[in-house]
């Protein structure tokens, strides 16, 4: 908190001396919220490699559907391996499209921090969390700037798309299909606009 | 409130001071108590790349396929100013053999409460 000095402010408001005057303000409080870790292994695939046992074989097919055509060490596949979360809260604030699924038609707005929904507008997600432990339990909350939440379809997904469960709002899930890839989608029936998504998970 | 430039501003001076990260293999439970890795693997110890972006800090690292093998990792820390560890977090355990990177991706947001 800072206080200001009084008798400067008093002297400015012309007040007596007698008459005490206190300014408070509220310092502005910043938190750094550690976000999702992801990781990734980069290995070796199909890269032809002089000597390596398997990749340097000329001639010699190695069951990997011909593609050894590539030179050393580069442009070896990233494959993302992990997605944990702090205290197993996800949240997406807009502002990357780390967990932008391909499937989705609206607006991931980045340059604005959010999610733009017109009507029949979809919004999933990639891995949020990934091998971060069997998840059987789950809810989402969403944190709406325009528009009604009760125009928003809410579906989790616990093996990674395969199964899509219907969820309620702010209410926790239990997954019929459990698993270790965690996905939500999110289906408009209206005009909205979402600022942030929590999706909690045990 | 904190307005979004002095949100960016705190998001520059937080980035400037982080230097490296570095893997350890204990996965237990992350106490805010703790001062870092529990059990740090020291030749993961490597410089990072950071890409910030708005309110956000992105924190680039990784152990390439001839550092530090032979491990299963479980745990990743974040290092400012070259000793204090900055953030701990856990996972699940990934082998780090020959052949193999490990890329890890730390967001960081910067908001008002």
């Amino acid at each position: 908190m800072t206080e200001y000095d009084s008798v400067k402010v008093k002297d400015q408001l012309g007040r007596p001396e007698d008459k005490g005057i206190t300014i408070k303000r509220f310092d502005d409080t910043v938190i750094p919220e550690v976000g999702p870790t992801e990781v990734f292994k980069r290995d070796i695939t199909n890269s032809f490699i002089l000597s390596d046992a398997t990749n340097g074989r000329l001639g010699v097919y190695n069951g990997a559907g011909g593609k050894q055509i590539v030179l050393g060490w580069d442009d070896r596949d990233k494959l993302l391996t992990v997605v944990s979360n702090p205290n197993k809260i996800f949240h997406e604030h807009f502002r990357h499209t780390y967990f932008k699924d391909a499937a989705t038609t609206a607006d991931w707005a980045v340059s604005e921090g959010q999610l733009n929904f017109t009507t029949g507008e979809i919004a999933q997600s990639t891995s949020i969390a990934l091998l971060d432990g069997t998840i059987y339990k789950s809810t989402i909350n969403v944190i709406v700037f325009s528009g009604s939440v009760s125009n928003l379809a809410f579906q989790l997904s616990a093996d990674g798309g395969s199964h899509w469960e219907n969820v309620t709002h702010a209410t926790e899930h239990s997954f019929t299909v459990t698993g270790t890839d965690l996905r939500f989608k999110i289906t408009a029936s209206g005009t909205v606009t979402v600022t942030d998504i929590d999706v909690a998970y045990s | 409130m904190m307005l979004q430039n002095g949100l960016n501003k705190i998001r520059d001076l937080h980035a400037a001071n982080i230097d490296k990260g570095w893997m350890g293999t204990d996965g237990s439970t992350v106490e805010e108590t703790q001062t870092g890795l529990q059990s740090g693997e020291s030749d993961s110890k490597l410089a990072v790349t950071i890409t910030s972006q708005d309110k956000m800090n992105v924190i680039n690292y990784t152990c390439d396929k001839d550092t530090a093998i032979g491990n299963t990792y479980r745990e990743f820390a974040v290092i400012l100013d070259g000793t204090v560890e900055y953030l701990r977090v856990t996972f699940t355990g990934i082998a780090h053999a020959a052949n193999d990177d490990i890329v890890v991706r730390q967001s960081i947001f910067y908001r008002n409460p």
